[in-house]
């Protein structure tokens, strides 16, 4: 079993009445770039501030590299990068000036700063006042601060966030050429499935504070791939058949539809047929997986 | 270590930012009115009844301070917003607190630079003070031990006022309503010292007793400026610590 960067045990956090994460379950393997999905207001940035303990849980434990954050946040805030929610830049600094102050706070040498501009590609820029910046400089300036030191976790909340289309894709290049480049195991999070899509290995899906996926992308693209539509008679009784079976069915425009996480198509085409339904369509359904997304949070219906 | 290079990292945030400039002008200017004051009404001044036995020196720390007590609480608090608002604009703390670094010098970090700030201030009103006697040509001796006094008055007397703003600021997530604050209580502190027990209790009214002067009771500022200061600075660091960065 791979090593567990990030694990989190039935976090939970509540603000009054509202439970923004209930019961998670994370756990993030080494060297994944994960991407943590969620609508917004889903509660992917209280997560994440639980996970660099910003925000102290209600209960539950987040554990980064096996150690509880509660208890040895210095020690593991040491292996951690993180852009929290949006970049945070002093505007009257220059972006070399913005990364000497995290360099002097982590007592690390003069050359980080170069490591780090290099990377997100600001060495040109980086005498220039940072109020000069456009929006996708600023990210990357964000990034590059969260790239200081020797990380070996970075947490990008929504780093794409406010983008256009081509300062989207620059910053997904970056993300995506970080593991190699830096070695660091990557949390994104984002409310754009395509996003995500385009860029982690493993996704989280959360919503209204629970998880509910965890997995690789295959994985979560296979899901999308259990639904098996039917065209039977007599219907009613063939959906009442099926019920009984234990499928999950619904009918739609004259067609039933299963959905399970597990379904053998082959099997429920024998048992409809060894029961005396005439079978007359039997398809699987390949579902977007923005469908699958929007179906998994209450999006859509069907 | 990691406390000094925290407040480093304070000190290079405000670099081309108006804090400085605000922090160095600030005494000149006052300096500046009060050499118009008595170059125009020394005279004046002196052959009033109410000033007779004053010294040169007294009289111009006396014409000073009328508008000084206003401005260096004014000023304070100016910076102290000014301090916590760079945080809040950039969104900065969260990600500073993400960082492997205790909470609490975080706090105290951005305290000493205030502090160190107000005191840089209080000593260059000091220095224009007896550029301003000297300048003036006081027929007295330079009074080196009057402007100490004052000065250190001052130092002692702000404290109450930094950790109280410095509390508020980091307490409340908007700085603006901080500054709205620290503007009310300054421009109410006349009222809080004519009270006994308001002028002890209050931090904004602690820097108008920092006049050395046997009519004024400069314990306020020693004794309430201190232990006020040290009672806000403890409850904002426990504070800070529990605090929540949503």
């Amino acid at each position: 079993m791979s090593e567990l960067v990030i694990e989190t045990k039935g976090l939970t956090k509540e603000f009054g009445s509202l439970t923004a994460v209930k019961d998670l379950n994370l756990k993030v393997k080494k060297g994944a770039l994960y991407g943590f999905l969620g609508a917004n207001g889903a509660g992917k940035s209280t997560t994440i501030r639980m996970l660099l303990d910003l925000v102290k849980p209600t209960r539950g434990n987040a554990y980064l590299f096996n150690k509880d954050i509660r208890y040895h946040r210095k020690e593991i805030l040491r292996k951690v990068g993180a852009m929290v929610e949006s970049p945070s830049y002093y505007e009257n600094l220059t972006a070399y000036e913005n990364l000497e102050i995290i360099r002097r706070i982590l007592k690390l040498e003069k050359k980080e700063i170069d490591k780090a501009l290099e990377i997100v590609n600001l060495s040109k820029w980086k005498d220039k006042r940072v109020k000069t910046f456009s929006l996708g400089m600023k990210q990357r300036l964000g990034i590059a601060q969260a790239l200081m030191g020797d990380r070996e976790l970075l947490i990008l909340d929504e780093p794409t966030n406010g983008l256009d289309p081509a300062g989207v894709r620059e910053i997904r290049n970056l993300i995506i050429s970080l593991p190699e480049i830096t070695g660091a195991t990557v949390l994104i999070s984002s409310h754009i499935l395509s996003e995500i899509e385009l860029i982690a290995d493993h996704v989280g899906i959360i919503h209204n504070g629970k998880l509910l996926f965890q997995g690789t992308l295959e994985e979560l693209k296979e899901m999308g791939n259990r639904e098996i539509a039917i065209k039977a008679q007599p219907l009613l009784e063939a959906e009442k058949f099926l019920r009984n079976k234990g499928y999950d069915v619904e009918m739609r425009e004259g067609r039933l539809y299963i959905t399970a996480e597990r379904i053998n198509i082959e099997e429920v085409n024998r048992e409809m047929v060894l029961e005396g339904f005439g079978v007359s369509h039997l398809s699987e359904n390949k579902k977007k997986l923005e469908e699958v997304f929007l179906q998994m949070t209450g999006g859509i219906e069907g | 270590m990691e406390f000094y290079r925290l407040l480093r990292g304070e000190f290079l945030k405000q670099k081309k930012s108006l804090t400085w400039p605000i922090s160095l002008f600030a005494p000149i200017l006052a300096g500046g009115l009060s050499f118009i004051n008595l170059l125009i009404r020394y005279d004046y001044l002196m052959g009033l009844e109410a000033n007779q036995g004053l010294s040169s020196w007294n009289l111009l720390l006396f014409q000073h301070h009328f508008m000084w007590f206003i401005f260096l609480p004014l000023v304070v608090t100016v910076i102290a917003w000014m301090v916590h608002y760079i945080e809040f604009k950039s969104g900065g703390l969260k990600n500073t607190l993400a960082l492997p670094v205790s909470k609490k010098k975080v706090y105290l970090a951005k305290w000493a630079l205030v502090f160190i700030l107000s005191s840089i201030m209080i000593i260059i009103n000091g220095f224009v003070l007896l550029l301003v006697g000297i300048a003036l040509r006081f027929p007295e001796a330079v009074d080196f031990i009057l402007i100490l006094k004052y000065s250190l008055y001052q130092i002692i007397g702000i404290l109450s006022l930094i950790s109280l703003q410095t509390l508020i600021s980091a307490g409340i997530n908007n700085t603006n309503i901080a500054l709205a604050m620290g503007f009310v209580g300054v421009a109410s502190s006349l009222f809080f010292a004519q009270s006994e027990k308001l002028a002890k209790l209050i931090p904004y009214a602690h820097i108008i007793f920092t006049l050395p002067d046997p009519t004024i009771n400069n314990h306020i500022p020693i004794q309430y400026g201190l232990s006020l200061g040290m009672a806000f600075l403890l409850i904002g660091l426990i504070y800070f610590n529990r605090k929540e960065i949503c």
